[in-house]
């Protein structure tokens, strides 16, 4: 069985889904089953007091994991009171790590996360940062207890797709924690090309949301990662300049 | 007396839990969390903490996001 271990804990799906965008909260039990996800992203905001609505909690399906995002912290110290007050709140010790001050590409700062990755990892967190493809902060990560590293394949909510494969690939080959390659993939063939890569799992948020037919659309985002995995995991047949023949060389018809 | 709810000062009566307040703005206090200047107030703590004078509240929520 290939199963994604991450922290110790192991995941059937190597597909994390977010739960923002949606054009209604009450299409995430469909799109989490659909999907077979088995971690899904939310975030901690300020209740808009004067419009109710019901709470995200109860679309999410219980036995799925929380994993609640630091967006919209500006630094370390923002980020890890997000973390406290998600934990204290019943989510869970499991959290994303977004620590963003450019508000034109929502690009993460290395510095700071690698900061709030420390703190929360020696307060016993499972802490999953979203970062640049960079090797260095990368290492830094792990040095900082990081459980999985998150590099970003173009920027938050583009579907621009992997923009940033040569860097992935460098962390794929140098990084030993799982990669989840979180943020601008547009479709389901850019989730494949990171899975036939060896990335370890993809974050698709936008992606889904973001679709017409949101619902098909997680179908063909489970299948493509599902997809990818397995030909990382069969062997990508070597390239030639030179065309090979599949057919045989020899008993043509006019010979 | 005055206190501050996500940033904007609010008059309440003397003697109102944090539980009070949540449904002053017939929000579910089960779907709220509530920091008291800055502290996570429990949720089983929400009918017995009282707010005072120039308390600084912040109602959040879990919402959307990846």
């Amino acid at each position: 069985m290939d199963l994604l271990t991450i922290a110790g804990e192991q995941f059937n799906s190597r597909l994390l889904t977010g739960s923002g965008k949606y054009s209604s909260d009450s299409l995430i039990p469909q799109i989490t089953s659909i999907s077979q996800s088995q971690i899904i992203t939310v975030a901690l905001r300020r209740v808009n007091l004067d419009l109710k609505s019901k709470s995200l909690l109860d679309y999410i399906p219980k036995e799925t994991k929380l994993l609640p995002n630091t967006s919209g912290a500006r630094t370390a110290d923002e980020a890890v009171k997000i973390a406290r007050i998600a934990k204290a709140c019943g989510c869970g010790n499991w959290v994303k790590i977004e620590v963003i001050s450019d508000n034109k590409y929502l690009l993460p700062d290395g510095y700071e996360t690698i900061k709030a990755t420390e703190i929360l990892a020696n307060e016993g967190f499972i802490v999953l940062p979203y970062i640049n493809g960079d090797l260095y902060t990368a290492r830094s990560l792990v040095d900082a207890g990081a459980s999985a590293v998150m590099p970003l394949g173009s920027p938050i909510g583009s579907n621009r797709g992997i923009r940033c494969q040569e860097m992935i690939k460098i962390l794929i080959d140098q990084i030993k924690l799982p990669i989840i390659v979180d943020a601008g993939i547009g479709k389901p063939s850019d989730a494949a090309l990171v899975m036939e890569m060896g990335a370890d799992a993809c974050l698709i948020n936008t992606a889904i949301a973001s679709s017409p037919n949101p619902l098909l659309m997680a179908e063909a985002f489970k299948l493509a990662i599902q997809s990818g995995r397995k030909a990382y995991l069969a062997g990508i047949g070597a390239q030639n300049n030179n065309a090979v023949a599949s057919s045989p060389l020899t008993g043509f018809l006019h010979e | 007396m005055k206190i501050i709810v996500n940033g904007s000062e609010k008059s309440i009566e003397k003697n109102i839990s944090v539980s009070e307040l949540i449904k002053s703005y017939s929000l579910d206090p089960k779907s709220v969390i509530a920091l008291k200047d800055e502290e996570v107030v429990p949720k089983e703590s929400f009918l017995d903490v009282m707010l005072e004078d120039g308390n600084k509240i912040e109602l959040l929520s879990i919402v959307g996001g990846g």
